[in-house]
């Protein structure tokens, strides 16, 4: 679905589920390629975790989301922004696996932030992308205090 | 007989007393004001004891003995405390208070109480602390580390001058004379403590006590016991028994490596170890047990089972033995001659190596279960996690790994006046001091706080004695080219620290637009190294079972392919050489059951 088709929620809903259902077969794919087993580990956890997001918009329970944006502080360590874009061809390696998917994240959460803008004046979809772009921004956190924690132990 | 009067009033007389205030003491009682530094009943502070049964041993009288407090304070205590404290018998105590001299924590003095009244006989039985929690209002007589028994001040060791060292790669610490290494061992109160934390539970306290006798050849012996690297250790070893020696808790631990050291370096070569040691190796039992990787770990499991009459090969990737202490830890720390001569006397009871053999190109893994009744993989952390940032790739942008491999190799590296270690960890620091020998100027990038780094605070000191600036809460952002692909300097930006809500490492944050850049020759990479177990058949990877990149293994580090076993770096999350050794102790008793079981 392109986004200039879309006009109402259930479309917008349709185009997220859409970009999870990519997302969960791109770490599929990752799991088939990676060579290291704590790679393999790490795209079978994002994997499922992708898969729990399109679940949760195929049954629109996005409220899930919302509650967890208000306890959880977003630090903003800008690991993402400084790294190099991994192509998924490309990735092997644990570290590899973890800077493509915090990178995704990072770009997830800049999508529906302009989707958002875009749609300020359409309250339901504003609302929704909103709520998508913080969950996003959240995962590209989650992906940066990961790699903070084991990729930069020693730095 | 003449009559006396006196006399028959006499008993009368004492009738006049029954009117007077007896003299025998009445309740409530009051304690009459005792002496400076009196020696009364015992307490203990319970937090600072550490259990050492030191005031246990010295006491003459054998009045204490160590006790648990609560069923299975020993099993829980912390590393360093036995979880065990004293128990006093006051009926054999004579308040000679030697206990409090020799008590290195100083947790144990004596009060001013020294009344004590029960009907209860066990409770002469006293646990200082727990039978007068309120003891330490009454403190008296304490010990002062100012005049004690004990000595709380180490042998200092003897080092080459900061300018001296980046001249060349001489080895750094020059080492105890005989004298010094038998003061500095006789300081030893012989507690255990730090046998305990060792990962191989080496044998400190004995062979610290044939040091200060000057029995060296046994000194040796006992390490050789359970570490076939002790000269190595005794030079580099992380030395987590230092860090809960007693005597550091009010003075400087025992410098247990630098005694260990001492004494293994007393073996000159390959032949003197092999004469001292004089190994009882068991003829051959038949049982074939193949290695990959001749790091610690792997030489370990060789040596062990090669006295044990099994025929150990090892299948080793580089031209020489010892993995990242031969190819990582610089000359000036460890000169390769010295772990030569340990890795000759290996082979010389009876370890075979094969050099120059990559297991997954020179020969399958699948070939090596094929012709063994076990395999142990020791294969370290080898492949460096890159920085991630753009312009890594440019010429000159290097990693550490690679760098100290070819230094340590004599191959000529190219870095150029001017030098930057990204990372905060030992393989930083060896990378900036090595740069720093070569000539050039050296700054180390951090993302977070000196305190936060992971690298040893001696060698933290150490490079920044040799003139290595340490650049704290700097963020590498990317690497700059000068246009014709190589490195011109490198663009970080300065962080703020954020505590972690949940108690973890406090993170840097990025502050935007603090940004600098640092012109430079070269770039070093050290953030860190990951496994690559590319050459282990899937179906085994599957079966093998990783946690967070590394091999799970049981308490015999067998995985649970059973005649898999595995160690080192790829294994425990400690990564260090002692950790290895241990690794490897354990997987000889494992291999041996598994094999003798079958
Ligand atoms: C720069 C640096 C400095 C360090 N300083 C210290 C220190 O001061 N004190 C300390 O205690 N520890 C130190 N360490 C850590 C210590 O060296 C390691 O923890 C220890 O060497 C791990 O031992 P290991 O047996 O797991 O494997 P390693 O020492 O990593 O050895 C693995 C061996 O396996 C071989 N190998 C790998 N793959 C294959 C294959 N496919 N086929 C055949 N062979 C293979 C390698 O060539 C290597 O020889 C340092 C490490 C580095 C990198
Ligand atoms: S000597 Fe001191 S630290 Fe050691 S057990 Fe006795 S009281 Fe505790
Ligand atoms: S070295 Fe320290 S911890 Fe070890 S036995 Fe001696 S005094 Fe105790």
């Amino acid at each position: 679905m392109n986004t200039d088709n879309i006009q109402s929620l259930e479309q917008a809903i349709q185009f997220a589920i859409e970009r999870e259902t990519e997302a969960e077969q791109m770490y599929q794919k990752l799991i088939r390629l990676a060579e290291d087993p704590k790679a393999k580990e790490l795209f079978q956890e994002l994997r499922d975790m992708e898969a729990q997001h399109r679940q949760n918009l195929q049954t629109l329970d996005v409220t899930g989301f919302k509650e967890k944006h208000n306890q959880e502080r977003v630090y903003n360590m800008h690991i993402a922004d400084y790294l190099i874009d991994k192509k998924i061809d490309d990735v092997r390696t644990y570290q590899e696996g973890l800077m493509l998917a915090a990178r995704r994240e990072q770009m997830a959460y800049q999508y529906y932030s302009l989707l958002a803008e875009i749609y300020r004046d359409n309250p339901g979809l504003f609302e929704f992308f909103s709520v998508m772009a913080r969950e996003e921004r959240s995962h590209q956190n989650d992906m940066e205090k990961v790699y903070d924690e084991t990729v930069f132990l020693y730095n | 007989m003449e009559f006396s009067l006196k006399g028959m009033l006499n008993p009368l007389l004492a009738l006049q007393q029954a009117g007077k205030r007896p003299h025998t003491i009445q309740f409530p009682f009051e304690e009459k004001k005792v002496a400076e530094r009196y020696r009364g009943l015992h307490f203990n502070d319970l937090e600072a004891c550490i259990g050492c049964g030191t005031c246990s041993t010295i006491c003459q009288n054998e009045a204490i003995d160590m006790v648990e407090i609560n069923p299975g304070d020993s099993e829980n205590a912390k590393p360093g405390d036995s979880g065990l404290r004293p128990r006093v018998d006051n009926g054999r105590c004579c308040w000679c208070a030697l206990c409090v001299e020799v008590c290195p924590s100083g947790s144990l003095s004596l009060t001013t109480h020294y009344n004590y009244v029960s009907e209860d006989a066990n409770s002469f039985l006293w646990t200082p602390g727990v039978s007068n929690p309120d003891g330490h209002k009454e403190l008296s007589f304490v010990s002062d580390t100012s005049h004690s028994l004990l000595d709380y001040a180490r042998v200092p060791m003897r080092e080459l001058e900061g300018k001296e060292r980046i001249k060349s790669f001489a080895e750094v610490v020059l080492g105890y004379a005989d004298e010094e290494a038998k003061k500095e061992a006789a300081r030893c109160i012989g507690c255990s403590i730090c046998t305990e934390v060792c990962p191989v539970h080496m044998h400190i306290p004995e062979y610290i006590s044939a040091i200060e006798h000057g029995n060296n050849e046994d000194a040796i012996r006992i390490i050789y016991d359970n570490n076939p690297i002790g000269e190595t250790c005794g030079k580099v070893c992380t030395r987590r028994c230092e860090e809960v020696c007693p005597l550091g808790a009010r003075g400087e631990a025992i410098a247990i490596r630098w005694l260990k050291r001492y004494a293994t370096e007393k073996a000159e070569n390959a032949e003197i170890i092999r004469e001292i040691v004089n190994p009882d190796i068991k003829p051959p039992n038949g049982k074939k047990v193949g290695i990959i990787g001749a790091g610690p770990s792997g030489l370990t499991v060789a040596y062990y089972l090669a006295l044990r009459g099994f025929d150990v090969t090892i299948y080793e990737a580089k031209a020489k033995a010892g993995g990242m202490i031969m190819y990582g830890i610089p000359k000036y720390r460890l000169p390769l001659d010295s772990l030569d001569k340990q890795v000759e006397y290996m082979q010389s009871v009876g370890v075979k190596i094969h050099f120059n053999t990559k297991v997954g190109e020179q020969i399958s893994f699948t070939e090596i279960e094929k012709n063994h009744d076990a395999v142990f993989i020791g294969i370290g952390y080898e492949v460096p996690y890159t920085i991630g940032i753009d312009g890594e790739n440019l010429e000159n942008s290097i990693q550490a790994v690679n760098f100290l491999r070819d230094i340590n190799a004599d191959k000529h590296v190219d870095i150029g006046n001017r030098v930057a270690v990204i990372g905060g960890g030992n393989v930083a620091i060896d990378a900036a001091r090595v740069s720093r020998r070569l000539g050039a100027e050296v700054t180390i990038l951090y993302r977070r706080r000196e305190e936060d780094m992971p690298a040893d605070w001696e060698e933290i000191e150490g490079a920044k004695h040799e003139g290595v600036i340490i650049k704290t809460q700097a963020i590498p952002l990317n690497v700059v080219d000068d246009g014709s692909g190589r490195v011109k300097g490198i663009r970080y930006g300065n962080a703020r620290m954020v505590t972690d809500e949940k108690g973890g490492r406090p993170r840097p944050e990025l502050i935007e637009g603090d940004e600098h850049i640092l012109e430079l020759y070269t770039i070093i990479g050290a953030i860190g190294q990951e496994a690559d177990y590319s050459f282990i058949p899937e179906d085994i990877k599957e079966k093998i079972g990783f946690k967070s990149g590394r091999i799970v293994t049981n308490e015999w580090q067998q995985t649970s392919v059973p005649h898999i076993f595995a160690g080192g770096d790829i294994v425990n999350r400690t990564a260090d050489a002692i950790s290895a050794v241990a690794d490897g102790y354990k997987a000889v008793k494992g291999i041996e059951q598994f094999i003798f079981a079958k």
